[in-house]
């Protein structure tokens, strides 16, 4: 018997594990081998070692909550348990429970022409903008202006992004084409107000911006709307004045208006105390 | 060990039927052992006494499909291992171990205070060591040498083959060795 074989079975022999001929065979290479009493002794003070360990014992009350956790529940649990824990209730149930949500949020899809709309109007990425006929003008009504400004602005960056887009762009789809229809009817009124001098309806907020530099003030301005949220719907330069149309959040206006000081000196013509949520800003900048 | 043979049946039976102070008695017998397995191996007493607790109530569970063919101790052992070993292995350990002070306690063999400082800094190394082994081996050393059973119980207990037992047992060991060996006569 070889060191390594007598050492793999130390551990059995020390429990008295092995077949009588196997220890023997064991116990006549140790008395022939220093090295391996050696370890033979070492791993027998080990093992008496790890067996002077004393027993750990259990917290006190553990008795007591093992009992209180074994006890059976009470007949009301047991009855939601019977009738809600198993799979073959709960899910016919759930799936049930989702294609009711699916059917309801479907149908209100359906009978709520904002939110087809709202689903339409912020589609992702640039799409391009063809041109249509401007559709009729539809009839005035309390809580609609504020939202055909938005519209309008939203068509009009939807114009400026129209111009980024690369000239490569695919061919738009069916869904794409509706899509660009809408947005080409939201923006025919601020084509038509921009043409025929923004007559239709009167800003909201206007005045006159004196500064020492048109085109630069024109340049932080459109920078410091669109920070603000805002969006430019119609410029129109003559010799002696600049003049910008922009709609933009009563909170946007807020912050705009603080920094026009920046510019230049500001004079509000038009400026009244409540404003709606959604503004329209006639800004006259001249030098 | 407690519980053994004609008493040990004798409370299976009780327990099948249904005996409510069966239970509690298998408890009061077996909780030191269950718990003592699961605070070696989980090393943190609030996950030690879940599992233990966990052990009892499955035992509650099943006792009626006990089949009595291996002993109540070592089914007991089992479920342990089992609990311990799959906590173990779950990313949900909460990993505040114990000190080597409340685990691994010798016991006292001198009363001076160099004893004593001799004791406290084998019982550090030794709980070091034994904390260090694989999951497995430690598993398979905690129930031999620390609590007793034959390598037969102990394969029934992890249903292991023998051979795979008395290897990681001998592997479990010469690891010790080789850690504690300075502190040895």
């Amino acid at each position: 018997m070889t060191c390594d074989e007598a050492r793999e079975l130390f551990s059995a022999l020390l429990d008295e594990a092995l077949d009588p001929d196997t220890s023997g065979a064991v116990d006549a290479h140790v008395a022939t081998c220093v090295d391996c009493r050696r370890e033979l002794g070492l791993l027998r003070n080990t093992v008496a070692l790890m067996r002077r360990v004393e027993p750990v014992r259990a917290p006190s009350g553990f008795v007591d909550r093992v009992r209180r956790a074994a006890r059976p529940a009470p007949w009301y649990r047991r009855l939601a348990a019977g009738l809600f824990l198993p799979w073959a209730v709960k899910l016919p149930l759930g799936a049930a429970a989702a294609v009711l949500v699916g059917v309801m949020a479907g149908h209100l899809f359906r009978t709520t022409p904002e939110l087809q709309e709202t689903a339409r109007v912020e589609a992702p990425g640039p799409e391009p903008v063809t041109e249509a006929p401007p559709p009729q003008e539809p009839p005035a009504r309390p809580g609609a202006r504020a939202k055909s400004l938005a519209d309008e602005a939203d068509a009009a960056r939807r114009r400026d992004l129209a111009k980024a887009a690369p000239a490569t762009a695919p061919a738009p789809g069916p869904a794409a084409e509706r899509k660009a229809e809408s947005a080409a009817r939201a923006a025919a009124p601020a084509r038509e107000a921009a043409k025929e001098g923004a007559k239709p309806t009167p800003a909201d907020v206007s005045g006159r911006l004196v500064v020492k530099d048109r085109e630069a003030a024109a340049r932080a301005l459109a920078e410091l709307v669109a920070k603000a949220g805002g969006a430019e719907v119609a410029r129109s330069a003559v010799a002696e004045a600049t003049v910008i149309e922009l709609t933009i959040s009563r909170t946007g206006w807020a912050v705009v208006n603080r920094e026009l000081a920046a510019l230049g000196t500001w004079t509000p013509e038009r400026e009244p105390t409540e404003l709606p949520a959604e503004i329209r800003v006639t800004l006259q900048i001249v030098e | 060990m407690e519980g053994r043979g004609g008493d040990e049946t004798h409370l299976v039976d009780r327990l099948r039927r249904g005996d409510p102070g069966a239970f509690e008695e298998l408890v009061i017998t077996y909780q030191h052992r269950v718990f003592g397995v699961a605070l070696r191996m989980v090393r943190s007493h609030p996950e030690a006494e879940e599992i233990a607790q966990e052990v009892f109530l499955r035992v509650h569970r099943a006792v009626a499909e006990f089949r009595g063919e291996a002993r109540l101790s070592t089914w007991l052992y089992a479920i342990t291992s089992r609990l311990c070993l799959s906590r173990l292995a779950s990313g949900e350990r909460r990993r505040v171990y114990e000190g080597e002070e409340t685990l691994t306690r010798l016991a006292s063999g001198g009363a001076t205070p160099v004893d004593e400082l001799e004791r406290s800094e084998l019982e550090a190394a030794l709980h070091r060591a034994i904390a260090e082994l694989p999951d497995e081996r430690r598993l398979v050393v905690v129930l031999r040498d620390l609590e007793g059973l034959s390598y037969e119980e102990i394969a029934e207990a992890l249903a292991l083959p023998l051979n795979t037992v008395r290897s990681r047992l001998h592997r479990a060991r010469m690891d010790l060795k080789e850690k504690l060996e300075r502190f040895l006569p």
